[in-house]
């Protein structure tokens, strides 16, 4: 007979986590956003004991499950970009790295946070406010996307990495800007690619857990996590193709506020 | 010194990185694969071409 404690546990991570997970993939998938960003606070509060190695696997877990999940559907849908998708992934890889180096050696991260924090929420206001350029409509994609674009938007794409690994956040939100401003990529576009490129460096991130062996602590919030996540990113899909660009910038917009609020909400 | 030799390395490294990964792209993808997505769904179908030279009734014919 089971024991009935680990039954109630199983019962509550049923509960709490599937739903949790389901919003957080659904969000995310529409706004081209892993989702960890809404994922760790709520996780902190929930597992107050755990450990910040921990956290982070977790969150980055569930981030790839969510990013796997709504890169299928989005291929279904045809609206990935894989040429610029594996260009801003590939650009990325050697800055997360350096980031993560460098965030061990940054002692106070206050000011850092804080910075970029008031930056975020200034920028999130911003596309809240204005999700278009100046409303008239935009050139065709394949006339605006040029070679310039693209290579500003690849070199962006290994800033925004950086940035991230330092911050600690998956940047997805940073890389739909870079396609939508830099690279002139329709939100819709923008924001399945950047799902599929978390998939992707997501992926890279857990297999270094894996072999770290941080990946199996936690296995079984994150495994909740993970079947509420995969439910959610279709239905965050499927959602946003009936939503219009701008509405979907200023999702984006939010997403951008809720970092920059968490990041200054660190520092002070 | 090696907080220095990082931070260097955290503003240089990737965009000479960016630069030459978007350079490769440019000049390694095989052409094939094509480039951009497929089109989106617009919920509108394409005007059907018309030759200008064609007789009336074949236009109206080819409409159809």
């Amino acid at each position: 007979m089971e024991d009935p404690e680990i039954l109630q546990q199983a019962v509550d991570n049923f509960v709490k986590l599937i739903p949790l997970g389901f919003l957080v993939g659904g969000y995310g998938a529409m706004v081209g956003a892993g989702g960890g960003f809404l994922l760790v606070p709520v996780l902190l509060l929930l597992l107050p004991d755990a450990s910040a190695v921990s956290l982070t696997s977790i969150s980055l877990t569930v981030v790839f499950f969510a990013a796997y999940s709504g890169s299928i559907s989005y291929a279904r849908m045809g609206r990935i970009d894989y040429y610029n998708g594996l260009l801003l992934a590939a650009a990325g890889v050697p800055g997360i790295i350096l980031g993560r180096m460098a965030v061990k050696l940054i002692e106070n991260r206050t000011p850092f946070e804080l910075g970029f924090g008031l930056i975020l929420l200034a920028l999130g206001l911003y596309l809240a406010l204005r999700p278009t350029d100046d409303g008239t409509p935009k050139a065709p994609y394949e006339e605006t996307n040029g070679q310039s674009g693209r290579h500003w938007g690849a070199i962006g794409s290994a800033y925004v990495a950086a940035l991230s690994g330092i911050l600690g956040i998956g940047g997805g939100f940073m890389r739909v800007l870079l396609m939508t401003k830099l690279m002139r990529m329709t939100p819709h576009t923008a924001t399945a690619t950047a799902v599929f490129i978390l998939a992707l460096l997501a992926l890279v991130g857990n297999v270094a857990d894996v072999v770290t062996g941080d990946f199996f602590e936690g296995i079984n919030t994150t495994m909740f996590l993970a079947v509420g996540v995969m439910m959610g990113a279709p239905v965050g899909a499927a959602l946003s193709q009936k939503i219009r660009g701008s509405s979907l910038i200023r999702l984006l917009a939010l997403a951008i506020c809720i970092v920059g609020g968490k990041l200054i909400w660190n520092a002070v | 010194m090696s907080k220095l030799l990082l931070l260097l390395a955290c503003l240089i490294v990737p965009g000479v990185w960016g630069l030459l990964v978007s350079w490769l792209f440019m000049h390694g993808w095989p052409g094939a694969w094509g480039k951009g997505p497929a089109e989106e769904a617009t919920g509108e179908s394409e005007p059907v071409p018309v030759d200008p030279t064609a007789p009336p009734a074949e236009v109206m014919d080819f409409q159809i």
